[in-house]
């Protein structure tokens, strides 16, 4: 090597280490860990979690010159043991996609056209200050966890009128509402430990082989070197899921229901219950009208007697499943030495009886004993990287505060003004609007009830993820006096209908913290720099209620006057970290979580020092320092084998919703579903996810080797009805609801082979969007729609 | 045709076999659920109404290749045979050699480190059947299967996707189900992304010293995969006898993840 190239491959490495640094923050307890050292080939290698889905996966992220060039799994997380899946391999192209966001974009005579940073805050500052009561906040199970508790506390603490809502709200509010009404806390008691200890592996609805493929691969795996495990897939229609199962059991839509009765029921007429779990651990519980999540109380004699109908004969006249099927299932149950885990993810969760359904199965659980060892547990999975860490723990719910607290409930709003110094009384004890609502009402004029009247997206793309998109969505976007912001890194089909269009920076772009499905929060460095003037969201956040502190917004003061935000360096000198130059002068996500972090001893759901997650590939809480200072992870909850909050029994449910440390085993009769085939629309309608693509396509379309292994949608239908309709393989039909249409090629015996007189249409594919043609009939506790259940019908495409 | 029908029943005959063989004469944990296992796995016949059939039409079996290697040429089938791998010593690869394999093996995947994609036809919807071709390696008329570089592990479509578009046939689909209706341009343009290059020959502490191993060894750890006698020519050690490749081509700690960071790199600049 030249000396002149020596040179200045020395001084390069020294910026870009400086670069790295930086994102480290110039003081904070971050700081003791040094950047990674830099590779003689050039690639400086460092962690992060997967952008993708919410198993929580890490990576390692190979940065070579200011640019991702090289992905590896990590070999040192827990999770993933250093495998990854096809989307995990290829995250890092997700940055490159050519038509990246790059500058702030404001419709100007109806066309999107470049304006600057100073000017869109000005805007957004505008149309909050017009209308303070109608501005709301659309949010993500992809913010990072310092970006959601950064918008929650804009809109709770500032704004105070609690119109945020996520788009986990579509994903996995019937979960949290589960977990609440059984356990009296959100989140599941197991872990991804379960799966290496389970003897049979049940998977309600469930499709992790495509849609959680590295803890499919743990427990496929471990058949592989010879563990005797039993796989069985409740399934409505075949997938490659349950190409490896041992048994796969069909059931109609809805069945689910009767199918979990049908269990209860027979574990009870055999006696194979157990008694002592039950007698020490559970309660009874039925609904009330209007249902609540605590309901009321029932004797096992009425437990009984509710569930005396839900014989195998009328299980499988409400389900389909055969008697012998249903036996098996109550067989295992049964069978007090196997272990048993339950997994389940949109099927049961995107259900218009999505609480019941998570109750009824939490309840088969519990009245068996199949839980609190390792291997036995009812563990719910979730479809984004922080559905758990932002959305559930942060509270980015329109009823929700950080760490379980709620705005109904007086003392818990008196905790979160002593955190954020404000005035008592500050925090509005009205909820706002759940998801649906709040579209439904940004697509209403105002004068007719639509009081809301902006929304600001960021990281999702409601323009395809909504359900009934033509009604939710579209009609907003012609009414007078509605402002539509979005916040995103590519131009979405969102994005491209906003009015102002905030460029982004995503992933290594920016410091970041996600929680995933098992209770573990994770951290990573920006690596990257973001492109053209693309900025972090937080940071987006931050500015915006700086400029409406500036411009005398009323909420945005504590009590003594001060901004809602305060940033300090080392020195404890204010850092004006909403200036974008000042940003990453310090660690804002370090600030920002520390003071989060206070909020998680309510519900011990305790999190751990920032400098901590910054050491391990993820914690799972909570997390509880020991007496030699260190910071211990707990795996199995409520288990006093493991978790230090357990302390009275071998399982003590702290949260109990009838406060004798006690989970509530519910019933919840059958009930048919809101819309079903009839003679006008004879089929069934489900949608869901691929392999190669993650929600509405966005990043992995972008991605060559993903859009080429799956470049669109189609509509999966069975052989049979194909026939009887004459139509071919690969042939474009008509799909059709009482809410839209939709042209799509049909495949047959494709990736899953629907039941008959059903079809499945994947929600990847922009172009081709089914939520034009979902219901958003939703479930009365959790809000959650069913994207999996609608009227449909098909016919032959009249050629043009 | 009828000695490819009885080719491909052999075949399947050989897979089931091969994971029945794998699957027996394990101990047993003590917690047993093998009386719930069957013999295959099999799907609900109960309830014919939802049961989804998985038989394909007799129109089908007369009408098109079966399975999924139906693109695959005749004349895989009928020139069955099994070239001989000799373990004697091979002449060293040429640059052109070398270079030719480094770029078939760069046009199959992301960056090198990415699993390759599959550049044949798969089933989409049942478990794969990939080991019976890849965990060995098959070298037939010209055809190459090569024997995967990892260990086996069971989902292999997890990690390796086809490179043709799926849905088989969709592609050529016109009208708003086709690819000329799309709205949304940044997906038909090529990324920005320029994936790490794979490392060129190991680094040698003097003239003909045994080189480093240049890229990391997990999921590579099958050596035999690229350089055995059986390996993508330019890529083939010369000296196929030697099976303890470690013994003298010293992996990277640094590139399989094992150096503590502290440590940091081998001449690297913290």
């Amino acid at each position: 090597m030249e000396r002149r190239d020596f040179l200045k491959a020395t001084a390069m490495a020294a910026a870009t280490a400086a670069a790295a640094q930086l994102a480290r923050g110039r003081d904070g307890q971050a700081q003791p860990a040094a950047a990674p050292p830099l590779g003689e080939d050039g690639v400086r290698w460092d962690k992060a979690p997967c952008r993708f889905c919410g198993t929580g996966c890490h990576v390692q992220v190979g940065v070579k010159a200011g640019k991702v060039v090289s992905i590896a799994g990590d070999q040192r997380a827990e999770v993933n043991q250093g495998l990854l899946c096809v989307k995990g391999y290829h995250v890092g192209l997700a940055l490159y996609g050519k038509d990246r966001l790059t500058q702030p974009l404001l419709r100007q005579n109806g066309k999107l056209s470049p304006i600057s940073w100073e000017r869109a805050l000005d805007v957004i500052a505008d149309r909050a200050l017009a209308d303070p009561a109608g501005f709301a906040i659309y949010g993500s199970g992809q913010w990072t966890i310092p970006e959601g508790y950064a918008a929650q506390k804009l809109i709770k603490g500032g704004l105070r009128n609690n119109q945020i809502d996520p788009n986990a709200r579509l994903c996995m509010a019937s979960a949290v509402t589960g977990f609440l009404s059984t356990y009296g806390v959100d989140e599941p008691a197991g872990c991804y430990d379960d799966l290496d200890h389970c003897d049979v592996l049940l998977m309600w609805g469930n499709n992790p082989a495509e849609m959680h493929p590295v803890l499919f691969s743990r427990v496929v795996d471990r058949k592989l070197r010879g563990d005797k495990i039993l796989l069985v897939d409740l399934t409505t229609r075949r997938t490659r899921t349950s190409g490896f199962c041992d048994r796969t059991i069909f059931f109609s839509p809805q069945g689910d229901l009767a199918i979990a009765n049908g269990i209860a029921h027979l574990l009870l007429e055999a006696g194979t219950w157990d008694r002592e779990f039950v007698a020490a651990f559970c309660n009874f519980r039925q609904r009330t009208d209007p249902p609540t999540l605590d309901g009321k109380a029932m004797t096992l004699d009425e437990y009984r007697a509710s569930l005396a109908s839900y014989t195998p004969e009328r299980v499988q006249e409400l389900s389909g499943v055969a008697p012998e099927d249903l036996r098996f299932l109550a067989e295992l149950f049964g069978r007090r030495e196997l272990r048993i885990t339950s997994l389940w993810c949109m099927g049961m969760n995107q259900h218009t009886r999505g609480t019941a359904i998570n109750d009824l199965v939490h309840g088969v659980h519990l009245l068996s004993g199949h839980f609190g060892k390792p291997g036995d547990a009812p563990t719910s999975l979730t479809g984004q990287p922080s559905a758990c860490g932002t959305v559930r723990e942060v509270g980015t719910l329109a009823h929700a505060l950080p760490g379980g607290l709620v705005v109904a409930k007086p003392e818990h709003r008196k905790e979160a003004e002593a955190i954020w110094n404000l005035p008592a009384g500050s925090i509005n004890a009205k909820p706002g609007y759940h998801t649906v609502e709040m579209w439904k009402r940004f697509s209403t004029p105002k004068d007719q009830g639509g009081d809301i009247s902006t929304i600001w997206v960021q990281v999702t793309n409601p323009a395809r993820s909504l359900p009934n998109v033509p009604a939710l969505f579209e009609p907003s976007r012609r009414l007078d006096g509605k402002f539509l912001i979005v916040s995103d890194v590519y131009p979405t089909a969102t994005a491209l209908a906003a009015d102002l269009v905030l460029p982004s920076a995503m992933w290594v772009e920016k410091n970041g913290m996600v929680g995933n499905s098992e209770r573990r929060t994770q951290q990573w460095f920006k690596m990257v720099p973001p492109p053209g003037q693309a900025r972090d969201d937080c940071w987006q956040t931050l500015a915006v209620a700086r400029r409406l502190f500036e411009r005398g917004a009323p909420g945005l003061k504590d009590k003594d006057g001060k901004f809602l935000f305060q940033f300090r360096d080392a020195k404890g000198a204010e850092v004006p970290a909403w200036q974008w130059e000042r940003y990453y002068d310090v660690n804002v996500d370090e600030q920002l979580f520390e003071e989060y972090r206070r909020f998680s001893r309510f519900k011990h759901k305790d999190l751990a020092p920032y400098g901590e997650y910054v050491k391990a590939r993820g914690l799972r809480w909570p997390v509880v320092q020991q007496p030699d200072g260190s910071w211990r992870e707990t795996r199995f909850r409520f288990s006093r084998s493991d978790d230090p909050y357990a302390k009275k029994a071998e399982v003590q449910f702290y949260h109990s919703v009838t406060k004798d440390d006690r989970a509530l085993i519910w019933f919840h009769p059958w009930e048919a579903p809101p819309e079903q085939p009839d003679a006008e629309y004879p089929l069934w309608l489900c949608t869901g996810r691929v392999l190669e693509h993650w929600h509405t396509g966005t990043m992995t379309m972008r991605i060559p080797q993903l859009r080429r292994a799956m470049p669109q949608a189609y509509c999966e239908l069975h052989r049979d009805d194909a026939r009887a309709l004459g139509v071919a393989q690969g042939e474009v039909v008509v799909l059709e609801t009482r809410r839209g249409r939709l042209e799509l090629p049909v495949w047959i015996d494709g990736r899953g082979q629907p039941a008959r007189g059903s079809v499945f249409v994947p929600f990847f594919d922009e172009s081709l969007a089914i939520n034009l043609l979902t219901l958003e009939a939703h479930d009365p506790l959790s809000k959650q729609p069913d994207y999996k259940k609608c009227a449909a019908r098909i016919r032959k495409r009249v050629a043009p | 045709m009828s000695g490819q029908r009885g080719l491909h029943i052999g075949l399947v005959v050989a897979a089931t076999v091969a994971t029945v063989g794998l699957l027996s004469g394990v101990e047993s944990s003590g917690r047993e659920v093998s009386s719930y296992l069957p013999a295959r796995p099999a799907a609900s016949t109960a309830n014919p109404g939802n049961a989804a059939s998985a038989s394909r039409s007799y129109r089908d079996m007369r009408e098109t290749m079966y399975g999924p290697n139906a693109a695959l040429s005749d004349l895989w089938w009928q020139h069955l045979r099994q070239v001989p791998i000799a373990a004697t010593v091979l002449a060293p690869a040429t640059e052109e050699e070398r270079a030719a394999a480094l770029a078939r093996r760069a046009a199959r995947r992301a960056y090198d480190g990415a699993p390759p994609i599959i550049p044949h036809e798969i089933d989409q919807l049942a478990a794969p059947a990939c080991l019976t071709c890849h965990d060995r390696g098959v070298s037939l008329a010209g055809v190459f299967a090569p024997r995967m570089s990892h260990e086996p592990r069971a989902s292999c479509v997890q990690c390796h996707v086809a490179a043709r578009g799926s849905p088989e046939g969709l592609a050529a689909a016109s009208g708003p189900g086709g690819p000329d209706a799309r709205t949304f341009a940044g997906w038909q343009e090529e990324t920005a992304f320029v994936g790490l290059a794979a490392p060129l020959a190991g680094s040698r502490a003097w003239p003909g010293a045994p080189p480093m191993i240049p890229h990391t060894t997990w999921m590579r750890e099958r050596c035999a995969s690229c350089h055995g006698p059986a390996g993508v020519v330019g890529l083939r050690t010369p000296h196929p006898w030697r099976q303890s490749c470690t013994q003298c081509h010293a992996p990277s700690a640094w590139l399989d993840q094992r150096a503590p960071v502290a440590l940091g790199a081998p001449g690297a600049s913290p």
